[in-house]
């Protein structure tokens, strides 16, 4: 189904349900990953997910077609999951940064993370790297999302993101290297 | 999802479930619509009107009060034209006497010669009123100045006594 199609579908009042059945069931896995990548925890992601397909719900009508759906989409869920680790972050009065650490903590003992030496000191790494830097990773590396479509998601320009996803993946190397001496194959 | 080896793991079935769980909670959602979103658009246009309006309101309530004032004074106009003074009377009179063929003159005429004649005697009392002087002015003018002060004074101003 092309955009116009779910877009009609989500339009008009008789078919937004169907329509929107059609969005989660499109969408539903792309978005738990990418939010999954960024929070790490399972429960977290599992309830922003939710979330998110909520708020798209309540504003469809909003949607004024500027951009694809799936951009539309991925930009909801990456303010909505940024803002979700901000607001955390404040409730435990912690620093961003000392709340990504506490994160890392969780993940050692979480069941839905196969959490071997080497994925550990990955995470660690990834967590390590500015926040711009860290979302042009995950998006990259995890997700294959190209660069063309994530300068739309993030609103950079695309030689910018190029450059954060360069840094991004010499960093995490190099942070690997100097533990372990172990090199990852950062390829596209 | 992940091409890479992807470290995260979900329950079995989770996804499944999600589409599930999200479409039971969408449906959760009192589907009442505040009325003002439904009729956004047309609220839009009845406020521009509203405010249009408004201005041409106030336009109009200013405009009457302006009309008034110049009716007033196109009125005032009119019954002064309509009861001249005496020495207007007067004036219309003589130039009547002067010029006969006025008589047979249009109408539009000769309230025309009526109106210049007027102008011309109000000029001529407010010249006059310039160089008046009062009796108290005279008295002292005569008790503390020099005579021939005031003749020169007098004669400057072409007053006669």
């Amino acid at each position: 189904m092309t955009d116009k199609e779910l877009f009609d579908l989500l339009k008009h009042k008789n078919t937004q349900e169907k329509g929107f059945s059609i969005l989660v069931h499109n969408y539903k896995e792309r978005i738990y990953w990418q939010i999954r990548h960024l929070v790490l925890s399972h429960d977290d992601a599992n309830d922003l997910t939710q979330e998110v397909f909520i708020r798209i719900f309540q504003n469809i009508d909003n949607f004024k077609q500027e951009s694809s759906i799936a951009t539309w989409i991925y930009r909801i869920a990456l303010n909505h999951t940024l803002n979700f680790i901000k607001s955390k972050a404040q409730r435990y009065k912690s620093s961003v940064k000392s709340f990504e650490d506490s994160m890392l903590d969780n993940l050692k003992a979480d069941k839905y993370f196969d959490s071997t030496d080497i994925e550990l000191k990955l995470q660690k790494a990834i967590l390590s790297l500015p926040e711009k830097q860290r979302l042009v990773f995950n998006l990259r590396y995890y997700d294959d999302m190209p660069f063309k479509e994530m300068e739309q998601v993030l609103n950079t320009s695309e030689s910018s993101l190029k450059s954060s996803y360069h840094f991004a993946t010499k960093k995490i190397q190099e942070s690997l290297l100097e533990e372990e001496k172990v090199k990852f194959d950062f390829s596209d | 999802m992940a091409k890479k080896d992807n470290p995260f793991r979900v329950p079995e079935n989770y996804f499944n479930e999600l589409e599930e769980e999200i479409l039971k909670k969408v449906n959760q959602i009192p589907k009442k619509r505040f009325f003002f979103t439904e009729f956004k658009s047309v609220f839009k246009y009845a406020a521009l009107v509203l405010l249009l309006l408004g201005i041409s309101g106030l336009l109009w309530w200013n405009l009457p009060s302006k009309n008034n004032n110049l009716k007033q004074e196109y009125v005032e106009l009119k019954t002064n034209k309509s009861t001249p003074s005496q020495l207007e009377s007067e004036l219309i009179a003589e130039q009547k006497v002067a010029n006969p063929t006025t008589q047979n003159q249009s109408t539009t005429d000769i309230t025309s010669n009526q109106e210049t004649t007027i102008v011309k005697t109000k000029n001529l009392e407010q010249d006059n009123n310039e160089f008046f002087l009062s009796e108290e002015e005279l008295e002292y003018l005569e008790n503390y100045l020099q005579d021939d002060i005031i003749n020169d004074y007098l004669t400057y101003n072409e007053v006669e006594l």
